[in-house]
């Protein structure tokens, strides 16, 4: 039983008794944002107006402002004890590039017929609802649990916001089937049939890629957001993240469609020249199908980093905009492979400009 | 008159004092109409909960905290106004040579608000997060404990936001339902929901009430501290939540904290003392019987949450030491834990100690009436003592009654009690075996304890305290309903040219028999419908004086 007892204990000769109540109470005293808090302090640790008395000071006010004055502040060291949810991410990833990978197989090997295709969507469909983080809200303002004199108030905890509102999940949908029309469009309008199945079946495997990466977009935001001091450091941090996130994602595309094409030579060689394996795999598709590639690797990754990011609206808007611009290319004579290339361009390329823009905010990283 | 009372809280928990208090008031004063003005909790109002008492002629509530209400961000010329408002407000909050603006920006926010609603969108809008980075990382900001980072700018803008949402509630305004039209406002609880009314006082001149009981910016001091948030953060709340504070108090007509203790506080945050007048929160446990007689074995009661601030080990050790003197004794702890552990730590204590056979944790008692019935004195060893609230109904039991000397307690418990200083066992021992040991003593006590309690905090004097303070008030304050800017007429408003009675009675209802004399001078006329109405209606009068 040390403390305001020992303060004033009789007969001891006590040279500066404020210094004896400094010390028991210094960590109060060294986070006191304000002489009231050291004052609200005192006062629950057992210290009255007889305390103060001792320490020569009319009430515990003065008290406790003569320790703030007396203590520097220093704040407690900050915890970086943030946990990295690597597996949440993996399995995510995971659970995007199988769900996308399965139904463009399964439209490879039974072709695009309109029974297939629709039962293919559904999955597809499914992606981004099966994939996606709770909404972030802003936290509430600390209140002390409620409680009555005789214990904890039995009352019911704050309930969090509902995991869908119906905005939430209409973009959500929205953009699954923008992911759809994505992945099962090119089957529908292309000429050569296997060469188009082989590139989309490497670019369902890289939507789990997109979402790896957008994961990381997200998470090296939260991390520059808890280290920057100002809001033009936070962007001058950020400005290199999106190009690499960007990058890695078509990094990704581009290993996998590569050997999708190795994998669609050795089962399918074409006639003429003999060379090496890789050298045919390189020359079995053209600029144009490259391009087209990279076009729809954009839109892969672009939404999905909107939609990690709480723009899942802007997500749904550049998922479904591809495709149909494409489609209206298409319907507008073009052939399948430059209406892709024009009219998915264009989009991929606003989206980009749009993603710049917002996704350097802090806002956007909650 | 049309009492708007604002207090913060769920309605549907019956276990919050602070709406079983309002109802009781509003029931205690029939004369008058009553409005709930309502921030819900956060957990918000959960949906529909127990029906409203017929006391209440409309409840409206505001969710303060979670997700922003929808709405529109203000225009380029609107925003810059916004935002030099609210570097105001955000500058008398870490510029400690500014601290006179806060209230100013306070209002110039909430005018603005009122014009177009759009102030919940601009506080979370990006120009608002520049505009407080930038004042907050000004030379000269008090920012001792290291500046704030860009994470620390997103939770305060997001904080400041959600504590400055009833600014832009839809209750201001002369119309039915708004708070320009009441007589006066009475704010329970303090903290946000002063808010509206510091607003109404500002736009409409209606007065204010505040009644605390625990201070709301005590209670935040000490919450904060384990609030998940970094220094500045929790500087810059806090900051925020003083200067409110001292705001309400400043603005405030009468202030009437739950205990002298308390007055303490306000004064120290700025209270006028001579708009201060303590009431204590009635209690209607003042009506039960005293406690039936005492049990056979000498049994120490002690209530309170288990939790290191109320000290049940303190008790455990006197405890100890009586029952070295008296074997016999027994000790009955009520409380639920509140700190995880703790019961088994104190129980761990009684084990060491060698008392665990005669300690019982007896949990929640079913009625608090009934575990000071199984005790022969009743005991607090804690701490501190914010509120009279569980020291008044022991003292209502009629047991004897022993407390350490700390907080409210010399002021409630007074002569009819033993106090001794909080942290020693011994004299705690020596109290309570003094009083078990001297029954007659033990009863005197009782029962004076028990008168004084019945005397204090009754819920009568409460009801006739704020009768008198309502009607103080709306004698000072002509709380005209257009503000002071004249009636339909056009003649302006004379203050003071009607008695309060003439309000309390029915209002300025145009009488027929005075119809003739209108057309004389205003004032003559006021008068004489003043005393006509009061000669028409003795029975109301009498009944609201």
């Amino acid at each position: 039983m040390s403390g305001g007892a020992a303060v004033g204990s009789p007969g001891r000769p006590v040279g500066d008794p404020v210094r004896e109540v400094m010390a028991e109470h210094r960590e109060l005293c060294e986070r006191a944002v304000d002489p009231l808090e050291i004052a609200a302090g005192l006062e629950e640790a057992g210290l009255g107006p007889a305390a103060a008395a001792r320490c020569r000071h009319a009430d515990l006010f003065s008290l406790a402002e003569e320790l703030y004055a007396r203590v520097p502040r220093r704040p407690p060291a900050p915890d970086r004890g943030r946990e990295r949810q690597c597996g949440a991410a993996a399995r995510a990833s995971l659970t995007a590039a199988a769900l996308a990978a399965l139904p463009c197989a399964a439209v490879a090997a039974l072709g695009a017929r309109w029974p297939v295709l629709l039962s293919a969507a559904v999955p597809l469909v499914l992606v981004p609802v099966l994939t996606a983080e709770p909404p972030a809200a802003p936290p509430p303002p600390f209140t002390a649990a409620p409680a009555d004199a005789l214990g904890p108030a039995r009352t019911a905890p704050p309930r969090s916001g509902p995991r869908w509102r119906p905005a939430r999940a209409l973009a959500a949908v929205g953009y699954g089937l923008g992911l759809a029309a994505l992945l099962l469009l090119p089957p529908v309008t292309a000429e050569d049939e296997r060469l188009t199945a082989a590139l989309v079946l490497a670019a369902a495997v890289s939507a789990g890629s997109a979402e790896r990466a957008a994961r990381w977009y997200r998470q090296v935001g939260r991390g520059h957001l808890a280290a920057a001091g100002t809001l033009a450091e936070f962007r001058a941090r950020m400005r290199p993240v999106l190009p690499v996130a960007v990058a890695l994602h078509l990094a990704v595309l581009a290993v996998l469609s590569f050997a999708a094409l190795a994998v669609l030579t050795v089962v399918a060689p074409r006639p003429g020249p003999v060379g090496g394996l890789l050298h045919q795999a390189a020359e079995r598709a053209g600029t144009a199908q490259w391009a087209a590639q990279g076009v729809l690797g954009l839109l892969l990754v672009l939404p999905a980093l909107l939609a990690r990011c709480g723009r899942t609206t802007a997500a749904a808007l550049g998922a479904l905009a591809g495709p149909a611009a494409t489609l209206a290319l298409f319907g507008l004579g073009h052939s399948g492979r430059s209406a892709a290339l024009l009219g998915g361009g264009a989009v991929a390329a606003v989206l980009l400009a749009y993603a710049w823009t917002v996704l350097g905010r802090a806002g956007s990283h909650r | 008159m049309r009492v708007a009372l604002l207090t913060e809280g769920a309605r549907p928990d019956p276990r919050r004092d602070a709406t079983a208090w309002c109802d009781r008031l509003a029931e205690g004063l029939p004369e008058h109409a009553f409005e709930l003005y309502l921030l819900t909790g956060p957990g918000g109002s959960g949906g529909p909960g127990e029906p409203l008492p017929p006391v209440w002629h409309g409840v409206r509530e505001l969710a303060p905290w979670g997700r922003r209400p929808a709405g529109r961000a203000p225009g380029a010329l609107r925003r810059r106004q916004y935002a030099r408002a609210y570097e105001e407000l955000v500058g008398a909050l870490v510029m400690p040579g500014e601290r006179a603006s806060f209230g100013p920006g306070l209002y110039r926010l909430a005018a603005l608000a009122r014009e177009d609603g759009a102030l919940p969108a601009f506080l979370a809008s990006a120009h608002a997060r520049r505009t407080l980075e930038r004042v907050w990382r000004r030379p000269g900001a008090d920012t001792s404990a290291g500046q704030p980072l860009l994470c620390d700018v997103l939770v305060a803008a997001d904080l400041l936001e959600q504590c400055l949402r009833p600014l832009s509630a839809p209750w201001y305004g002369t119309g039915p339902g708004g708070l320009g039209a009441a007589d006066l406002c009475h704010v329970v609880g303090g903290g946000p929901a002063a808010l509206p009314a510091l607003v109404a006082r500002q736009l409409h001149g209606v007065p204010f009430v505040v009644t605390e009981h625990g201070l709301h910016l005590r209670e935040q001091y000490l919450g904060y501290r384990e609030a998940p948030y970094r220094w500045p953060v929790r500087a810059l709340l806090l900051a925020f939540f003083r200067a409110l504070t001292e705001e309400t108090y400043r603005q405030a007509a009468v202030l009437t904290p739950g205990s002298a203790h308390d007055q303490q506080w306000q004064r120290r945050c700025g209270a006028d003392p001579a708009r201060t007048r303590v009431v204590y929160e009635g209690t209607p446990a003042v009506a039960r019987a005293a406690a039936g007689p005492e049990p056979r074995t000498p049994t120490l009661v002690w209530a309170g949450a288990l939790e290191p601030g109320r000290d049940t080990e303190l008790m455990l050790h006197a405890f100890a030491r009586v029952r070295a003197e008296l074997p016999e004794a027994r000790l009955t702890i009520h409380g639920e834990e509140a700190a995880p552990g703790y019961r088994a730590h104190c129980a761990a204590v009684a084990e060491r100690l060698g008392v665990a056979p005669a300690v019982d944790f007896a949990g929640r008692p079913r009625s608090l009436a009934e575990a000071w019935e199984g005790g022969t004195v009743a005991v607090f060893s804690a701490l501190s003592q914010r509120r009279p609230r569980l020291l008044a109904d022991a003292m209502l039991s009629g047991r004897a009654v022993v407390s350490t000397d700390v907080g409210v307690a010399r002021e409630v418990v007074g002569p009819t009690g033993l106090l001794v200083p909080a942290r020693d066992p011994q004299a705690l021992a020596g109290a309570c075996l003094a009083l078990l040991r001297d029954e007659e003593r033990r009863a005197r006590l009782g029962l004076a304890g028990r008168l004084r309690a019945q005397e204090r905090f009754a819920v009568e004097p409460v009801i006739g305290a704020f009768r008198e303070i309502y009607l103080e008030l709306v004698s000072q304050y002509p709380a005209f309903p257009d503000g002071g800017r004249g009636d339909a007429v056009g003649r302006a408003p004379r203050p003071f040219a009607r008695p309060a009675e003439y309000w309390l009675a029915d209002g300025p209802r145009p009488d027929p028999d005075d119809s003739g004399s209108a057309s004389g001078t205003p004032g003559a006329a006021a008068d004489e419908s003043g005393e006509a109405g009061a000669q028409d209606r003795p029975g109301a009068l009498a009944e609201a004086v």
